[in-house]
């Protein structure tokens, strides 16, 4: 009996890994090639009436007049625009909890807690977003390694671009904490990763810096052969005396690699407050940081500005303040104070995840902020050039996550990730035709099923037919 | 003490802000009169906080202002036929269920910040209710959201409930009589409260009902809030019962009803399609973002309401919504259902000279606000 259901258990097994392979990416692809529509490159000027050739899943070739081989399969683009694919650069919707409970956990991963069969997915090819940064939330002192991905692919290994896309950190202290005590035991944390590095330095080159309790690996990065050895572990953190060596090195391994430059960090900033710290952190840490500014943040801004450091914005871009003392009331246009201090920004949407509402409960929510295309819209109805909004939701937040040279802009090289809008961009009436990751149509509003479903008054219609 | 405190400051404000209108010449590329078809180009005679003339082309008398929009459009100012901008504390009596003589002019705040937001988000004028909790909560009002004198009408109309939230938090607790044991506690009791009141306003002629009994007349305007399929059905009937018209409030699934309702000639002031994280709104009803292009499809007349007009009609016309049903939602209907048709909700001569200037297509999403003007005088920008 045993010996029997081993057997089914292997051959489920087998017939699940070949399932696997059979919708990888390594699959042979269909080449396509998109015609006639106004493609919006975004790192150059738009083409009217252009083609664009993909071939395995890359840009081939963009222009006018392209010769089209006669083995790829023409999508009739005419009337339609072509954009790259939306970036979000900083998401923690997708998981099944923003936040761990633990607020010093840089060893975690969002690769291990991402669910591709969330509705949020779905939501992001139907909104043209094609690449994401899932971060962990903003409750979390380390909040663990962000991974980008790409939003098709039913699996998350075949959805990762970059595994180790940054560390959370965030300087919003815990509820019962203060600042001071928050931002004394994160530069404890900081400090005795810097000694491990330097007492790295200071051994042999014989021993490799252990790399194993943490995520898996990619298949095509070297896996260290050599025996694991725990980093030393050289000043207690707060808890050191309860905590078992393994938990502080691999802490420390994180930290490590955060302060070698291998990752980047995006620093959570709460209030205006705290960017002056993020930038010291910055400095005295020599941190490659990307600022995740709150809405109050705005105050700072010519502080970021200074700094030339990459920000993302909160997704309350317009708010009301009222001086406590004079009880005078102002409106906070978040990108235009940014844009007349010179901040190059990119742009985030409101969301729930895991229970966390990232929007504060007082602010006023439209109707349209959990769309990365509406936020982009907003900032343009505040005065930024539409092309400067576009860039913020494609090629900047490439830029900003390192991940420029294959995704952002629609460029011969580039991984084909497109979206093909019923008109131009920004307006009111402009629908996602399609969505193509990687070069496969993965969404087609014409065969979106749910779509009415999401709009309940057509519902009765739909089922009366 | 803090009442004169109060007073002096307000007439110090009446000082302080300019309150004689100037006499201002408009000109647009576009002017939505919403009485017509639009005028392209317009212009728009203001004298005296009214509006004087509106033709394609003016020219301007003696000492008026001229200001030329260029491609910008101008449209009436936004009507909000359904908010609590201002009310302060406790939006119903949290001891009566019926307090039909309540007005909730009684209990604003002048000074909240929601009139400035509203006024900002280039709404001129505004129903404000008293809260859902009491069964038969008061009457509301109509105010503007800036200016001298805001109040516009004292009283627009009666307000009932027709749904879950006078029950819900209501239980029988351990002292029968204690002011916290409330009824009703379910949906029944709402009902039951609803029909002994008309009942009674019917057969007594006390002077505490008189309010009722005008309202059950047609002399009085009746507001129900009512939301869900089954909340609209109960109302239905109740109002063939007692032969009175309610103006629908909330109606976020008055999609289901849309037959009924239209062959009834109801109104339906929608509740706020904001809303951002799920698909339901109060009560769990279903928010339908194309509910507007259903009711407009069947012939129902109803306003877009609860803040963000300008942001919710866009979203309805991307749902289906024609953009003149759009605009027509946020003015003249409302208007209509404030019963202040002759006074706002179209650029006509004689109305009050509440305007909207904007950069573009007001049902663009990129188009901004220049400025708003409020019985003739300006707010501009960033207000």
């Amino acid at each position: 009996m045993a010996h029997l259901s081993s057997a089914i258990f292997r051959l489920a097994a087998l017939t699940l890994a070949g399932l696997f392979l059979a919708s990888g990416p390594s699959a042979a692809q269909e080449q396509l090639a998109l015609k006639g529509g106004k493609i919006v490159p975004v790192s150059r000027p738009p083409i009217d009436g252009g083609v664009i050739l993909i071939r395995d899943g890359k840009i081939e070739a963009v222009g006018k007049d392209l010769a089209i081989p006669s083995d790829y399969r023409v999508i009739d683009a005419k009337g339609k625009v072509i954009l790259p694919g939306f970036i979000e650069a900083h998401s923690s919707r997708g998981m099944d909890q923003a936040n761990e409970r633990n607020d010093n956990v840089p060893f975690l991963s969002v690769v291990d807690a991402i669910d591709p069969g969330q509705e949020y997915f779905e939501d992001c090819l139907r909104n043209g977003v094609t690449t994401v940064a899932i971060v962990p939330g903003n409750d979390t002192m380390f909040g663990g390694q962000a991974a980008v991905i790409k939003t098709a692919g039913g699996f998350v290994d075949q959805m990762i671009v970059k595994r180790q896309a940054g560390l959370k950190i965030s300087l919003k202290p815990a509820l019962t904490r203060s600042r001071m005590s928050h931002l004394v035991s994160l530069r404890k944390e900081l400090d005795a990763a810097r000694d491990a590095l330097q007492e790295l330095a200071n051994k042999p080159a014989t021993t490799t810096p252990a790399r194993s309790v943490q995520t898996p690996q990619r298949d095509d990065e070297e896996q260290s052969a050599e025996p694991q050895q725990p980093l030393p572990a050289t000043r207690g953190t707060q808890e050191g005396a309860t905590e078992s060596p393994i938990d502080v090195s691999i802490r420390r391994e994180a930290l490590v690699r955060l302060l070698k430059g291998e990752v980047p960090a995006f620093i959570y900033c709460d209030a205006a407050m705290d960017v002056p710290h993020a930038l010291k952190l910055t400095q005295e840490y020599k941190l490659k940081t990307i600022l995740v500014l709150g809405h109050e943040c705005y105050k700072a801004a010519k502080l970021v500005a200074a700094s030339k450091l990459p920000v993302i914005l909160d997704p309350t871009l317009v708010f009301w303040e009222t001086d406590p003392r004079t009880g005078e009331d102002k409106k906070i246009i978040v990108p235009k104070v940014y844009r007349d201090a010179g901040v190059k920004m990119t742009f985030q949407v409101t969301g729930i995840a895991g229970g966390t509402s990232f929007r504060a409960p007082d602010l006023p929510a439209t109707l349209g902020t959990s769309y990365l295309w509406y936020q982009a819209a907003t900032a343009v109805k505040y005065g930024l050039p539409a092309p400067d909004a576009l860039e913020a939701i494609t090629l900047r937040p490439a830029q900003v996550l390192g991940i420029d040279a294959m995704s952002g802009s629609v460029q011969p090289g580039k991984d084909a990730d497109l979206v093909v809008l019923t008109g131009d961009p920004l307006k009111i009436n402009t629908w996602v035709h399609s969505t193509l990751v990687r070069g496969k149509v993965v969404y087609e509003r014409d065969k979106d099923r749910k779509l009415p479903h999401l709009l309940p008054a057509t519902k009765e219609k739909v089922s009366a037919r | 003490m803090k009442r004169v405190v109060h007073l002096a400051l307000l007439s110090l404000l009446v000082l302080v802000l300019p309150i004689r209108a100037e006499d201002l010449l408009i000109r647009a590329a576009k002017v939505y009169t919403m009485a017509g078809a639009p005028l392209e180009p317009g212009a728009v005679l203001v004298a005296g906080g009214k509006v004087a003339k509106v033709a394609a082309k003016l020219e301007a008398p003696e000492g008026a202002k001229v200001i030329d929009l260029g491609s910008g459009v101008l449209m009436p100012g936004l009507i909000d036929a359904h908010s609590n901008a201002g009310v302060t504390g406790s939006l119903a009596e949290m001891t009566r269920e019926v307090t039909p003589d309540y007005r909730v002019l009684t209990a604003i705040d002048w000074r909240a910040r929601a009139f400035r937001e509203h006024l900002g988000e280039g709404t001129t004028c505004l129903g404000v209710y008293p809260g859902t909790d009491a069964v038969v909560a008061g009457l509301a009002c109509a105010v503007k959201t800036a200016g001298s004198k805001q109040v516009v009408t004292k009283e627009t109309g009666l307000v009932i409930t027709m749904a879950s939230d006078p029950a819900s938090g209501n239980s029988a607790r351990s002292r029968p009589d204690s002011i916290y044991v409330r009824h009703p506690t379910n949906r029944m009791g709402v009902v039951w409260v609803l029909r002994s009141t008309f009942d009674k306003a019917n057969r007594q002629r006390t002077p505490d009902l008189a309010v009722v009994r005008e309202a059950l007349a047609g002399t009085r305007r009746l507001y129900a809030v009512s939301r869900t399929e089954h909340d609209l059905v109960a109302l239905l009937r109740i109002a063939k019962e007692f032969k009175f018209a309610p103006t629908i409030v909330g109606g976020q699934e008055a999609y289901k009803v849309r037959e009924q309702l239209s062959a009834a000639k109801l109104s339906v002031i929608l509740g706020s399609l904001t809303t951002t994280s799920s698909l339901t709104g109060p009560e769990q009803s279903e928010v339908a973002w194309n509910l507007p292009v259903q009711l407009h499809e069947t012939g129902v007349a109803f306003a877009l309401s609860g803040g963000h007009l300008l942001e919710q009609a866009r979203f309805a016309v991307r749902y289906g919504l024609p953009p003149e049903a759009a605009l027509t939602a946020l003015t003249r209907t409302p208007a209509r259902l404030l019963g202040l048709d002759k006074r706002v909700g179209t650029i006509e001569p004689g109305r009050d000279a509440d305007l909207l200037a904007l950069d573009g297509d007001p049902l663009e999403l990129t188009t901004s606000i220049r400025w708003v003007l409020v019985d003739g005088i300006m707010y501009e920008k960033g207000y």
